[in-house]
């Protein structure tokens, strides 16, 4: 009986005073406590609580951890993963190289030691921020993970990496050039299809000719393709692209090339970015 | 004297809104935005006295249960007794003589139990139901489950002529509304370029371009009102099916500027303009099919040979929708279309198939961006696009 007329009450309560919002200075938790046991305690504020409000705290360790390994949830899933990548990789050079099993192993502790190295710049990070809980630090910490969460999600141990240069004096030269080569056509290949995903992304605001078309593709295909193919491959593409004004004269009419400016403005002030996260020198 | 908790709620309620009035609810929405409405939103909004309901559909549904249960009871009763029957006389009668001890013993702790259980169940029924409509979810018998479709059935916009599209545009939510100034010069920009790309490939006369940019425009507003009712699901948030996918403007564009040129242009013409179109719809599917392939590549480290037979079936598989997935793709969105995993994974190695596995591929329902990073910034032209350009004249066949 007691039960059912605090429900009806607090029921009563919640409904009239909720939609009136400010008509009424209600205490619903006064009337909770009168309908219900109160069973969770409000932590109290941190004493140095910021006004955009981190009010509870921050792990800002944990989401290192999201944000490196994103994915593949924790380092022990990143690093079963990149064991499996070293695994592929080193198959892919057998299969181009014809390797020995002692250059195979010379090859697999090199791309341990990138393994390795990774790692330790992840719990470097973790080590900087342990037991920083300021949410107004979050962009120091996204442009420390950044570049690492782009080699997560690339392949490891490709152009710069220890075990490519550990190819080149593990690998005999007949190796070592079969293997660059099937390297270069690697990276040609992804370089020429974000050329072309550009071009389409250009052609919604500038459609082209087939003829204009394949131009540009041969025009910016053939630029010296990046150190690294990440996430960014397309900012690299608008870089080359701004670099090209002159041969853009030739191939557009000039309302193209005036659809095309924001693509050729953004291109230019791309080079910090793209030195910052290892894509040119 | 003892009343049932919908009694108490209903006079409790009745005796507040005598002292304080009605409560203030949120206004209601005009009547076309309400039919716009899901079934759940309508419900929410006008839940308010739809709480008996709720209480007494909640006691319905308890009392339906009991007697289900006891309809069960029964059968299974029954089906034991003739089991019984026909076993071994002596077996049936240990079992009978077993059964009873049992029952005797279980008797005072069922009926403990159900007496507790039965206030339980309508208590927690009643409060599930309060909390149901306070937490601002369906009070009433959730609509069934609608299948996942394309959004095009939930913010597409019906509507073919000008005044139609006037219509739609009233109808916008102010958000919507609020929205038009900033996204109308992109849509603009890309009308604009359409129109003058189609006069570069078949050169136009002036009553030619006037009725091909008729259509134009009339799409690309289309267009337009439905991106702007997809940013305004999206800001608002949706229930989790039908998602807000925005339209493809591009697609929309070839669509008409294509059927336009057939009806008002000669053969030869219209067939030149088809080509250059077919041409950039086959140059899009060439470079979201390398960009995925590259994108696999780096993740996989494939041979040639092997980029080569993953390359055909999802050649084979595309479909227009997967641009927008591509272009979040190169943005750092890893999720994948869907793909032929069968054909793939016959082109891959063990290991290669295991990573695989692991990389996610998100159904074509993706919302992406409208327009990738073609934005235009700016302010829209002065001139019309009619003034810049160099018109056939009117007796040129």
């Amino acid at each position: 009986m007691v039960f059912h007329r605090s429900l009806v009450f607090f029921g009563a309560w919640l409904f009239v005073a909720l939609p009136l919002g400010a008509q009424f200075q209600l205490d619903i938790e006064q009337v909770a406590d009168q309908a219900f046991p109160k069973v969770i305690d409000d932590e109290e504020p941190a004493a140095d609580a910021n006004v955009n409000g981190a009010r509870h705290g921050f792990d800002i360790e944990r989401n290192i951890d999201a944000w490196v390994f994103n994915r593949f949830g924790t380092q022990q899933g990143a690093k079963t993963h990149l064991d499996k990548q070293l695994k592929m990789t080193i198959d892919g050079i057998a299969r181009e190289c014809k390797l020995t099993d002692v250059q195979k192993e010379k090859l697999r502790l090199a791309g341990l030691g990138d393994m390795t190295m990774f790692f330790a710049e992840v719990e470097a990070i973790r080590e900087e921020f342990r037991g920083e809980n300021d949410q107004n630090k979050i962009n120091q910490v996204w442009q420390r993970v950044q570049p690492l969460q782009q080699r997560m999600q690339t392949n490891m141990f490709g152009r710069g990496s220890i075990l490519q240069k550990a190819s080149a004096f593990t690998l005999n030269e007949d190796q070592l050039a079969k293997h660059r080569q099937v390297e270069l056509e690697r990276q040609r290949f992804a370089y020429r299809a974000a050329v072309k995903l550009l071009l389409t992304t250009i052609e919604k605001s500038a459609p082209m000719k087939s003829t204009q078309r394949q131009e540009m593709v041969e025009l910016l295909a053939n630029t010296p393709p990046p150190r690294l193919m990440g996430n960014y491959i397309n900012y690299y593409v608008m870089y080359q692209l701004a670099k090209k004004q002159q041969q853009l004269n030739q191939i557009l009419e000039k309302p193209q090339r005036d659809a095309m400016q924001q693509f050729i403005q953004q291109g230019k002030g791309m080079e910090q970015f793209l030195r910052q996260h290892g894509y040119i020198k | 004297m003892m009343r049932s908790p919908r009694t108490y709620l209903t006079l409790t309620g009745w005796a507040l809104m005598a002292l304080w009035g009605p409560p203030s609810l949120p206004a209601m929405p005009p009547q076309a935005a309400v039919e716009e409405a899901t079934v759940e939103e309508a419900a929410v909004e006008d839940d308010f006295f739809a709480l008996d309901a709720v209480i007494e559909a909640d006691q319905k549904q308890t009392a339906e249960d009991a007697r289900k249960v006891a309809r069960e009871k029964a059968a299974k009763g029954k089906a034991a007794k003739e089991q019984a029957d026909q076993g071994a006389a002596a077996k049936a009668k240990a079992a009978k003589v077993g059964a009873a001890k049992e029952v005797r013993k279980a008797k005072p702790a069922a009926k403990g139990q159900a007496a507790v259980a039965k206030p339980k169940a309508k208590r927690a029924g009643a409060l599930q139901a309060i909390f149901n409509v306070f937490q601002a979810r369906p009070a009433v018998a959730a609509a069934p489950a609608r299948a996942l479709v394309d959004s095009s059935n939930v913010d597409t916009v019906d509507a073919n002529t000008d005044e139609e599209l006037d219509d739609v545009e009233k109808k916008l939510r102010p958000q919507g509304r609020a929205m038009l100034p900033q996204l109308r010069p992109q849509f603009d920009s890309i009308c604009r370029e359409e129109l003058r790309f189609v006069h570069t490939v078949c050169n136009l006369k002036r009553s030619e371009f006037d009725a091909i940019a008729r259509v134009a425009r009339r799409t690309c507003r289309k267009a337009l009102l439905q991106t702007v009712k997809v940013q305004v699901r999206m800001q608002q948030g949706w229930n989790g099916r039908n998602p807000p996918i925005y339209p493809n403007t591009q697609g929309m564009m070839e669509a008409a500027l294509l059927k336009a040129v057939d009806d008002e242009l000669s053969e030869a013409r219209a067939a030149s303009y088809r080509q250059e179109v077919l041409a950039r719809q086959a140059f899009r599917r060439e470079a979201g099919v390398e960009s995925i392939v590259a994108s696999l590549d780096r993740q996989l480290v494939m041979s040639p040979n092997q980029r080569a037979d993953v390359l055909e079936p999802i050649s084979e598989a595309w479909e227009d929708d997967w641009q927008r997935n591509v272009e979040m793709l190169v943005n750092g969105n890893n999720y994948m279309p869907r793909l032929p995993n069968e054909q793939i994974r016959k082109a891959l190695s063990p290991e290669q198939r295991t990573v695989f596995s692991s990389i996610p591929q998100n159904a074509t329902f993706f919302s992406g961006q409208p327009f990738g990073m073609a934005w235009v910034r700016g302010k829209p032209k002065a001139k019309k696009l009619e003034d810049e350009l160099q018109f056939a004249a009117e007796e040129d066949p």
